[in-house]
């Protein structure tokens, strides 16, 4: 029942966010073979669909996808996430949302699963932490198991080099997964716990996204202590700006919270980008603005910064021209802006949506400064 | 005579004491007591030295601005009357305030001082304010720091004029920006100013440098 009422829930929510106008809509299909432990290959079908929407400090996504095979282990999923910024404390996020699945996995009875996270973000530059839990439902044959997690973790960004560290505690009285998996165990069988570290790294070039992800898991079962450890491999080749070739592969540690058993699988699947706001209006937005320089006749030079922004939004330039004290920009036509004159030399220049983290403008030479900040070198003629 | 030696004795203070109070004023606006003092002992220091006080108030200011810690705010305003000082140095004999800051900026992103004294000994009379910045852009863009003292030298050498030298910047920027090595956009845009302007006399480009 409880299972019906999230079902519902997330149902509801999804058509909720349909209805809005997104900034990007994703789908992707594709082909795998998977194999369970001790179970037989077999082929599946995949189908995906991603639809996401940034909003001031609100950002909503919204996924589906299917898992299709001919006999079994065929699986429909749907998540929402919502991730908002505190105004107050804008290096702060809260992301929390809510998960389902219907499943009829091989050797286990089908039925369902309702998740639901909680996660607090702390974001510094290029850099993250994270801590947050979640806890699921999984109901086989009217018997619902509980699992709860609790994970905590960090990122940075190196140049095109992204790396995650992840750790997770899980508890979990979904026993029949433990006796489908790796976890080796009789049945019948109360709680087990295991304890995952995952390292995600991830690499982008130019028309190419890798990625690897390596899993330690040590966990106690019921009967037998588990040390295991995964790697997955994927791969994304851009055949165009908004189509890509995706080849991964790997083994997936079973995942009680999603009740996901134990698999080795081989994808191959293409993305379509169906819908992404203009590129030059998306990069902006990433760093921030763009800032330009005219010459004025009677010396110097009007410097004019432009940030695309919600018109709702609290848009403030400093820098140099300013003594570092924050000015208000002005909403002019479809874009915020500010001029001032500023006199001939170098100039530092730096923008802030809502008093979030200060970003240089994105057409100006970046340089950071001995307070951990960043901001934009301008050289007026 | 009396009246004129009155009023030399009068406003000169009076103007000094104006200048004073302004700084004095902006100081008094950092409300952390701790800060204040560490920042003016700084800006008594450099004053001693006869460097831009004004730079290090405004660098005290950015601290502030950016909310960075008392300890942090003071390093940074230390080492910033460090680079000032350096700076002054290396463009002797007569640095103008921009070019002192337009140095210490260099010197920040990592231009060797020893480049600073080239320059001012390449070109005494001309202003380096504005080529310290292009250089600082350069450098800041990631290119080496020797390699990028050679093109502005050079530029400037064949007659380069500011609005040149920023071009050049802006245009190695829009191409690092388009996916292009730095050092392969500098080369490419320096050769287009360099086919702007006239050949570079045999001798006395370095020693006979215009005002622009």
């Amino acid at each position: 029942m409880r299972g019906r009422a999230v079902a519902c829930l997330l149902f509801a929510g999804l058509r909720g966010v349909a209805a809005q106008v997104p900034d990007e809509i994703r789908l992707e299909a594709g082909a795998a073979e998977v194999r369970q432990v001790g179970t037989r290959s077999r082929d599946a079908m995949l189908l995906g669909a991603v639809w996401r929407r940034s909003r001031d400090r609100l950002a909503t996504t919204a996924s589906g996808s299917m898992t299709l095979a001919r006999d079994s282990i065929s699986t429909a999923q749907g998540l929402l996430a919502l991730r908002y910024q505190f105004q107050r404390r804008p290096r702060w996020h809260l992301e929390s949302g809510l998960a389902g699945a219907m499943f009829r996995p091989d050797r286990l009875a089908g039925g369902g699963n309702a998740a639901t996270f909680l996660r607090m973000q702390h974001e510094y530059t290029a850099r993250g932490l994270w801590f947050g839990g979640a806890t699921s439902v999984t109901n086989r044959s009217g018997v619902p198991m509980r699992s709860s997690t609790v994970d905590i973790g960090g990122w940075g960004e190196f140049r095109r080099t992204t790396a995650t560290l992840a750790g997770v505690w899980t508890r979990s009285y979904d026993s029949d997964l433990l006796a489908a998996s790796s976890l080796r165990s009789r049945r019948p069988v109360g709680i087990y716990e295991v304890r995952d570290a995952t390292l995600t790294v991830q690499q982008s070039l130019a028309m190419l996204d890798l990625a690897a992800i390596v899993t330690l898991r040590a966990g106690e079962g019921v009967t037998t202590k588990v040390n295991d450890r995964a790697l997955m491999l994927a791969g994304s080749v851009y055949l165009t700006p908004v189509v890509a070739l995706t080849i991964s592969g790997g083994r997936q540690l079973a995942d009680p919270l999603r009740s996901l058993p134990d698999a080795r699988f081989l994808s191959a699947s293409i993305r379509v980008l169906l819908l992404r706001r203009d590129p030059a209006v998306r990069q902006i937005e990433r760093y921030g603005a763009i800032a330009m320089t005219r010459t004025d006749p009677s010396g110097g030079a009007v410097l004019t910064i432009r940030v695309l922004a919600a018109s709702n939004a609290r848009v403030e330039a400093y820098g140099s021209f300013s003594d570092w004290e924050p000015v208000p920009m002005h909403w002019v036509l479809d874009a915020w802006e500010l001029q001032v004159k500023v006199p001939p030399g170098p100039q530092r220049v730096a923008v802030r949506v809502n008093g979030s983290q200060w970003r240089a403008p994105a057409n100006l030479t970046k340089v950071t400064d001995e307070f951990g900040g960043e901001a934009g070198l301008v050289v007026v003629p | 005579m009396i009246l004129r030696r009155f009023l030399l004795i009068t406003l000169v203070p009076c103007a000094a004491t104006s200048v004073a109070q302004g700084q004095a004023s902006r100081l008094d606006a950092i409300t952390d007591v701790g800060l204040r003092r560490a920042v003016e002992r700084e800006v008594v220091s450099a004053r001693s030295l006869g460097l831009p006080v004004s730079l290090l108030i405004a660098k005290a200011n950015e601290g502030i601005a950016k909310r960075a810690t008392s300890k942090r705010i003071t390093e940074a305003v230390a080492a910033l009357g460090k680079r000032l000082e350096v700076a002054r140095d290396q463009l002797a004999p007569s640095p103008s305030e921009d070019e002192i800051s337009a140095g210490a900026d260099a010197l920040y992103v990592g231009v060797p001082a020893r480049m600073l004294k080239k320059m001012r000994t390449d070109w005494p009379d001309r202003s380096l304010a504005l080529p310290l910045g292009v250089l600082t852009e350069l450098v800041a863009k990631g290119l080496p720091a020797d390699r990028a003292a050679r093109t502005v030298a050079d530029l400037m050498a064949r007659g380069a004029s500011n609005v040149q030298l920023v071009a050049l910047a802006q245009s190695v920027q829009g191409d690092v920006a388009a996916g292009w090595a730095p050092e392969a956009a500098l080369d490419l845009r320096a050769r287009g100013v360099m086919s702007l302007l006239p050949p570079a006399p045999a001798a006395s480009a370095f020693t006979n440098p215009r005002r622009p």
